[in-house]
């Protein structure tokens, strides 16, 4: 019953995932990244209930600050800020990102499955949910154009990570898991900080013209 | 070890209020006691071969004391060097508190690096991998150019891509050894997992191998994840080329080690090795390619990074005794070979300020101490003998004739022979011809660089006993036997 709950969590983060493929406007990208963040922070505190960590409420409850409030508040700073056009730019256009998504799911749950997991997991469907929330996400890095959407990218990689870490054991230990939010946010200042800068002192910046550099 | 990173935190956070004057002598000395500190441990590990601290969080054993020492010379030389090239940059109206900033990023830098080498946890050694990533970012940005912007974007965003995946290489080893280890830091302890690898689940090992290989492999500048590196070693200001390529990518490559170390004694030798053999000889294949016609001095250096690391990768792939023996000792060699390189183009390019082959002509009428440098340099990083490189790259190449690997052999024998072309043609034209321009050299540039060569020449004619030592153990315990 509980790895069901877990499960369904993790479907709606990859759902969210899926959505952030489809959208062409940067507001509604950094509203689903953060609506992602908070399904997250739900899935950790569920399991921190489960086996009454106190570990996990920590880490759920970095997870809804920074995650869900913090990097969203920043990046819509940055975007109103910079009066980044709307529109999201894409080499790859959403009715092909959707047919490469689907492909990268069925890809996903077809290699999970020739792994045996042993020993108690507390949902198994997470993993191959989570490879392909990480893969979604490297697929959002390397599919727009606009150095924003690359961060949001990333980040939605990120959030497959946290949940797999999360949700297969009962979570990373704490040290690492607080190292990890420090170099998440810590990178995604920097990130905003250089976007910042390109789009002050290079007019038309985006992902294209850094393939400027020859060999 | 606790104080050589204590020190160099606090040393860190002062810089910023120090006078530049003191922060230039300072960090002279204070790099200097950081390398005998470091130095001093080599006999006490020798005799105990592991050393813990703070309960066992950190530890010093043969592998990455090595390392360590190596990073810490490297540290010493490029402190002196900075001097001179910093002031070079003053007189060109860099402002001073940019010098400052440079020195705190540079520290916090160094400072990550010692933790990867030193720690014993994975998860530690992935947030101060990550560490290294956000200190350099700013300084690939350093002269806030066009294209020093670009580098560090993409600088950030590739190499926290790759080392996002490399977190999801740490989840998966807890995930196969928390059953075993129980929660908590135990259980991402590298003494605890190779004690208990046999037992592991190989296909989740499998899983996390691939994912560290490609994400630490992003940052130890690997063939398919390899595209921040030319940019960002040439936008950099060179002491922290210098770094990067020395001694960053080399830290990445020993935490791919140490896995290895872990997946191999659960059986898995083959699939390491031939992942290790794939990834070297395609990183060692693009670098020649893109060598040979380079159009900048820099970014010719850091190819040449790309192709030691292939060549490191090639060696542990290759996996008997005297193929890990002779990678550790190429590592071992690069750092002082590729400090001595970018330390004495450096000089070139703050003298010059240009990047281009092309416009650089006569460096033996115009700059005749440094000229003599880089051409010594090129000889000794491109593998001729008496030079340490030599030594390592016959090694490498013998070891794989040990393993029956022919065709390998000659296909890396034919890259490292266009590299060794590209090297001397590019290089040459760079060295003869006219100059009416001489500039005055700066002897605070030029000492480290005769220190680093005088390494590389002691190091390719003898090797010292307490390093073969120390080699040895460190092959034992890549192979699993006698870590402790």
């Amino acid at each position: 019953m509980f790895s069901d709950f877990i499960e369904l969590i993790g479907a709606f983060v990859l759902v969210l995932a899926i959505l952030q493929i489809t959208s062409d406007r940067l507001y509604f990208s950094i509203k689903v990244y953060a609506i992602q963040s908070f399904f997250v922070s739900i899935s950790i505190l569920s399991i921190g209930i489960y086996s009454s960590s106190f570990d996990l409420y920590v880490s759920s409850f970095l997870t809804l600050v920074i995650k869900t409030f913090i990097i969203p508040y920043a990046l819509f700073k940055t975007i109103d800020e910079m009066k980044i056009k709307r529109e999201i730019k894409a080499f790859v256009n959403i009715t092909n990102s959707l047919l490469v998504i689907s492909a990268i799911i069925i890809f996903t749950f077809l290699l999970t499955r020739y792994i045996n997991i042993g020993g108690s997991v507390i949902a198994k469907e997470i993993f191959p949910i989570s490879l392909s929330i990480i893969f979604i996400g490297a697929f959002i890095m390397v599919s727009r154009q606009k150095p924003i959407t690359q961060l949001i990218g990333f980040l939605t990689l990120e959030n497959g990570i946290m949940l797999v870490a999360t949700s297969v054991t009962y979570g990373m230990p704490l040290i690492v898991e607080i190292g990890i939010f420090f170099d998440v946010i810590v990178g995604a200042t920097m990130a905003s900080l250089i976007i910042h800068h390109i789009n002050h002192d290079i007019d038309d910046m985006d992902a294209t013209s850094l393939s400027d550099f020859k060999e | 070890m606790g104080y050589i990173l204590a020190i160099q935190l606090i040393w860190t956070a002062l810089v910023k209020f120090l006078p530049l004057r003191v922060v230039y002598v300072a960090q002279v000395f204070i790099t200097a006691i950081l390398f005998l500190g470091s130095f001093s441990y080599i006999p006490k590990v020798i005799h105990q071969k592991v050393i813990f601290q703070i309960k066992d969080y950190l530890f010093l054993d043969s592998l990455n004391i090595l390392i360590l020492t190596s990073l810490l010379f490297l540290v010493f030389c490029i402190a002196i060097y900075s001097i001179g090239y910093m002031k070079k940059e003053q007189e060109q109206g860099l402002s001073e508190d940019k010098v400052k900033t440079f020195y705190m990023w540079k520290n916090l830098f160094v400072f990550c690096m010692s933790v990867v080498l030193v720690s014993n946890n994975f998860g530690i050694a992935w947030i101060a991998i990550e560490g290294t990533t956000l200190s350099t970012t700013f300084l690939i940005g350093f002269y806030n150019t066009k294209d020093a912007i670009k580098a560090s974007w993409q600088y950030i965003i590739i190499c926290s891509f790759g080392i996002a995946l490399g977190l999801f290489g740490v989840v998966t080893l807890y995930f196969a050894t928390y059953h075993a280890l129980g929660e908590g830091m135990n259980s991402l302890n590298w003494i605890n997992i190779i004690k208990i690898s046999s037992n592991l689940d190989p296909s989740l090992l499998k899983i996390s191998f691939a994912f560290f290989l490609v994400g630490f492999g992003t940052k130890a500048g690997l063939a398919p994840m390899h595209s921040w590196l030319p940019d960002a070693h040439s936008q950099a200001p060179t002491p922290i080329s210098a770094l990067m390529s020395g001694v960053l990518l080399s830290s990445a490559l020993y935490l791919i080690l140490r896995l290895k170390a872990i997946v191999d004694s659960a059986g898995l030798v083959h699939f390491t090795s031939n992942l290790l053999l794939l990834v070297g000889m395609l990183s060692i294949f693009i670098a020649a390619i893109a060598i040979i016609g380079q159009k900048d001095y820099k970014r010719l250096l850091a190819f040449s990074s790309m192709e030691h690391m292939g060549l490191m990768a090639f060696a542990f792939g290759v996996g008997n005794r005297l193929g890990v023996f002779a990678g550790l000792l190429h590592l071992i060699n690069h750092v002082f070979a590729k400090g001595l390189m970018f330390s004495s183009v450096g000089s070139v390019l703050v003298n010059f300020h240009t990047r281009e082959i092309s416009k650089i002509k006569g460096l033996y009428k115009s700059m005749p101490l440094t000229a003599v440098f880089i051409t010594l340099g090129v000889l000794g990083i491109t593998g001729i003998p008496p030079f340490n490189i030599f030594i390592s790259e016959f090694l490498i190449l013998t070891s794989a004739l040990d393993a029956h690997m022919y065709w390998q052999i000659v296909v890396v024998l034919l890259f490292l022979v266009m590299i060794f072309g590209g090297f001397i043609y590019l290089f040459s034209s760079m060295l003869m011809g006219k100059s009416d321009e001489v500039k005055k050299e700066d002897y605070k540039m030029l000492l480290p660089m005769a220190m680093l060569l005088g390494m590389m020449i002691y190091l390719g004619i003898t090797m010292p006993e307490n390093m073969k030592i120390l080699l040895n153990n460190a092959v034992d315990i890549l192979s699993n036997k006698g870590v402790l």
